[in-house]
């Protein structure tokens, strides 16, 4: 059958990785054909991005083989394996933001001229027909990296994956910072290249997603295959129960209870670009969600409200006492919390331990940190959150994306404070740990406190808040009973209609 | 249980403050083995008096480089405030207010340091690249250039003992290293220096005065940088406008060898430390091998280079070890 042996793009088999002992992998058997999208499946800490670091060289596997293209190849460097045609988008976008769009694709093989210099003109015109073939018209090869949305950088990077005529193209969670409209355009991509017969793995926690372009499933718990499945042969159901063990929906159920009487009072917000006058009344105990497209301005109110970025103007009360914080520091101070949504470059001490990361806002209270209480109250938190770690003395950096998600969140709710800004707080997160966050957050809703959730999620906002808030163009359009609306009607809210 | 404290011994005879007291080791025995003067007590008091200034002012320097900063001017403060107490000393002044005013002196520039650092969002290091020169000037301005010899007075610092044993200048490095150790381990300034070196951003949004927080690191720094002054001045009894210079380079080398992160987030005083007492032995031991001098600098930078090695392949064999 050597036809179908030409078809395999990559096999995989019986790949196992440890990490000082710990298995993270165990006796990983998958291929992956042309044209084939396949999905990694798991929770968090599953091992989907191990996986994924053994097959594109990052990271050397322990036992097993990995097979490109029908060949064995011995002690492959990433740089070799990018050459063979296997392109690699982790987690977290690694562009450089003070270059041009082309700088950037072209990183590290540039193109040049007679003389040695980077021929930048040659550079842009292949980046802008590239973008062009992928329809992706918004985006120019001079533009400067900063001026895009973290959306358009996830295309960015895509464009950067394939300017090589990859035949492989993985992709870990890269629809995780995107909004509606964004992750249409980027499944319709995805689609297309299928099509040029380009082998796709791809991973990530939306399981509607997952069902909309997957054709194959590999999950994934706690490093070992649990079983591989076709996608007309299962549901999305079967799916979620082999991945946490139990079931769990979409669409959270979550516990109504008496909203409070106090108001959180956000008054005339305004940075006269992309927040405009934005005037909103909260009440304790309540959920209220902010949705909108990316860009809407929805994380820059909030990023306002924390007192981190300027503003024009804007004052917050509860009741008649006012609070406007003047920086994260005061806002802390007067019991506001924020989540970033950036989790990388906004929220995590990189090169430190899971507890300086958990109690970093915690230890500023006072000068002589108590150790001994410092290692009580971090356990306290790895163990409520379920943060998967060997210990609390491992660096964040080995933990996976959505448990150093879970740190994070957790080192906003040590103390007690009033207002709790969640900047999709579920970024990254499995559909099991997510369920857990929810609790996490109502829990704050039932204690009398004022709860902004801003998710890109639909599903998420929708089953959690008790009021929506919709901004659009940065301007608060409407507020709107979660109980009354429907995701459509809602994405037309969004749109402006 | 079992395992945890196996795998706590395997972490301390693998880090680099214990691979470089092996090293100090190394080079005792064999310095040792062709001058046998070498591990004498007269010995190892210069070499450990040397260690009392370079030392002060690396435990600062390791402060610094953990947050993300390097204060290469700390050479020219020591000169500078060595010069204006030995002026004043030779005036007449009291010695305690004397050595007041000279760790206020460094504390000062140190802080000057820092308030430009925050407020021209400049790297530190051409900030103090800058500061240097100036501090430079003053000190040849106050002394005319000319030496400045105290004659005997001051001596107390270096010639003190503690019950007719115990030099007092052991005391002060032992100490100013032991409160270094314990504000990175112990205290929330700790932490803080840690956090900034490693994600400014990030600490930020946690709620961290980031400007604040690194004037204050620059002004324990100077505080260390001061204290380093009144020994190396009591030492010495002599001061001109050049002393101390080449320090900062010695104190950012020490720094490195034991094992901090110029990129920051990373490191401790303890590795410091050690690196302190290997460069001192070294440039003792190059004197009694009777080695001409001139190498002295080579061999310094060839150590610096085995530092970084030694750090590569640590950090290679953990990942191995993987
Ligand atoms: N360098 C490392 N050292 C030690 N353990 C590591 C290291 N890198 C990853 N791990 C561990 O390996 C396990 C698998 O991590 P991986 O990143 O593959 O998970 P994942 O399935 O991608 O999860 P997520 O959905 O949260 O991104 C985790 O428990 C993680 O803590
Ligand atoms: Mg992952």
């Amino acid at each position: 059958m050597s036809g179908d042996s030409m078809e395999k793009l990559l096999e995989i088999e019986n790949v196992t990785k440890s990490y000082a002992g710990v298995q993270v992998l165990k006796n990983v058997n998958i291929t992956l054909s042309m044209g084939e999208v396949l999905c990694f499946v798991g929770e968090n800490g599953a091992g989907k991005s191990t996986l994924i670091k053994i097959i594109a060289g990052d990271i050397q596997a322990s036992g097993g083989v990995v097979r490109y293209f029908g060949k064995e190849y011995e002690n492959t460097s990433p740089k070799q394996i990018i050459d063979m045609g296997v392109s690699t988008i982790y987690q977290d976008i690694d562009l450089v933001d003070n270059l041009t769009v082309s700088d950037n694709v072209f990183l590290g093989c540039e193109m040049r001229n007679k003389a040695g210099f980077i021929n930048t003109k040659e550079q842009e015109k292949k980046t802008d027909s590239l973008i062009e073939k992928l329809h992706l018209n918004e985006i120019k090869g001079s533009d400067m990296l900063t001026e895009l949305s973290t959306a358009q950088k996830q295309c960015v990077q895509i464009v950067k994956a394939l300017h090589n005529n990859a035949k492989i193209l993985i992709l870990d969670e890269p629809t995780a910072s995107l909004g509606d409209k964004e992750k249409k355009s980027l499944l319709a991509l995805v689609k297309e290249l299928t099509s040029q017969g380009i082998g796709i793995i791809y991973i990530s926690h939306f399981i509607d997603e997952l069902f909309e372009i997957g054709d194959t499933f590999l999950i994934l718990k706690d490093g070992e295959q649990v079983t591989v499945r076709r996608k007309e042969d299962t549901t999305p159901d079967q799916i979620i129960h082999d991945m946490i063990g139990r079931d769990a929906s979409n669409f959270y159920k979550r516990e109504y209870f008496e909203i409070g009487k106090r108001v959180l009072k956000i008054e005339h917000y305004d940075n006269r670009k992309t927040v405009q006058d934005v005037t909103l009344e909260i009440k304790s105990g309540e959920v209220f969600g902010l949705g909108g497209l990316i860009g809407a301005g929805r994380t820059e109110l909030a990023r306002m409200i924390y007192g981190l970025d300027k503003k024009k103007k804007g004052h917050l009360y509860i009741d008649a006492k006012e609070i406007t914080p003047k920086a994260p520091k005061d806002a802390l101070n007067k019991g506001i919390f924020m989540i970033s949504e950036d989790r990388k470059g906004e929220g995590l001490l990189m090169a430190r331990s899971v507890k300086e990361n958990i109690m970093i806002t915690h230890n500023e209270k006072h000068e002589i940190i108590n150790l001994k209480k410092e290692k009580e109250i971090t356990d306290k938190n790895i163990s409520a959150y379920r943060v998967k770690t060997v210990d609390r003395d491992t660096l964040i950096s080995n933990l996976s994306g959505g448990n150093q998600q879970k740190t994070i969140i957790a080192r906003c709710t040590i103390d007690d404070g009033e207002v709790y800004i969640f900047d999709e707080p579920t970024k990254g997160v499995d559909i099991g740990a997510k369920e857990e966050i929810y609790e996490h957050i109502l829990n704050l809703a039932k204690k009398d406190k004022f709860v902004i959730l801003i998710s890109s999620d639909m599903p998420e906002l929708l089953s959690m808040s008790d009021r929506i808030g919709v901004m659009c163009s940065g301007k608060l359009v409407e507020v709107v009973n979660s109980q009354e609306t429907s995701e459509d009607k809602l994405m037309k809210k969004y749109l402006g209609y | 249980m079992k395992k945890s404290s196996k795998s706590g011994v395997l972490k301390i005879i693998t880090s680099q403050p214990f691979i470089l007291f092996l090293l100090i080791i190394i080079v005792a025995v064999v310095t040792n083995s062709i001058n046998s003067k070498f591990l004498t007590w007269v010995t190892i008091n210069s070499i450990l008096g040397q260690a009392a200034g370079l030392g002060l002012v690396s435990a600062g320097a390791t402060i610094l480089v953990i947050s993300g900063h390097f204060d290469i001017s700390t050479g020219r403060m020591v000169g500078l405030a060595m010069c204006a107490m030995a002026i004043m000393l030779n005036n007449g002044m009291n010695p305690v207010m004397v050595s007041v005013i000279g760790v206020l002196i460094c504390v000062i520039c140190s802080i000057m340091n820092g308030i430009f650092t925050v407020a021209f969002k400049a790297p530190s290091f051409v900030v103090t690249l800058a500061t240097q020169n100036i501090f430079y000037s003053i000190a040849l301005l106050l002394t005319n250039g000319y030496m400045q010899t105290l004659y005997g007075n001051y001596r107390s610092i270096a010639s003190h003992k503690f019950f007719g044993i115990i030099p007092l200048l052991y005391i002060i490095l032992l100490v100013g290293f032991a409160i270094t150790y314990y504000i990175l381990k112990h205290t929330r300034t700790g932490r803080q220096v840690y956090a900034i070196g490693t994600n400014e951003r990030a600490a930020y949004i946690s709620g961290l005065n980031v400007k604040w927080n690194k004037i204050k690191f620059f002004a324990i720094s100077g505080v260390l940088v001061g204290i380093a002054s009144m020994v190396m001045l009591s030492r010495i009894s002599a001061a001109q406008a050049t002393t101390g210079y080449g320090m900062e380079t010695e104190a950012i080398g020490a720094v490195v060898i034991g094992g901090s992160s110029i990129n920051g987030g990373k490191g401790g005083v303890v590795g410091t430390f050690v690196g302190v007492i290997l460069l001192s032995m070294i440039s003792t031991a190059i004197n009694m091998l009777h080695i001409n001098a001139f190498y002295e600098y080579m061999i310094y930078g060839i150590i610096i280079i085995m530092a970084l090695a030694i750090t590569a392949i640590r950090n290679y064999s953990v990942e191995k070890a993987n």
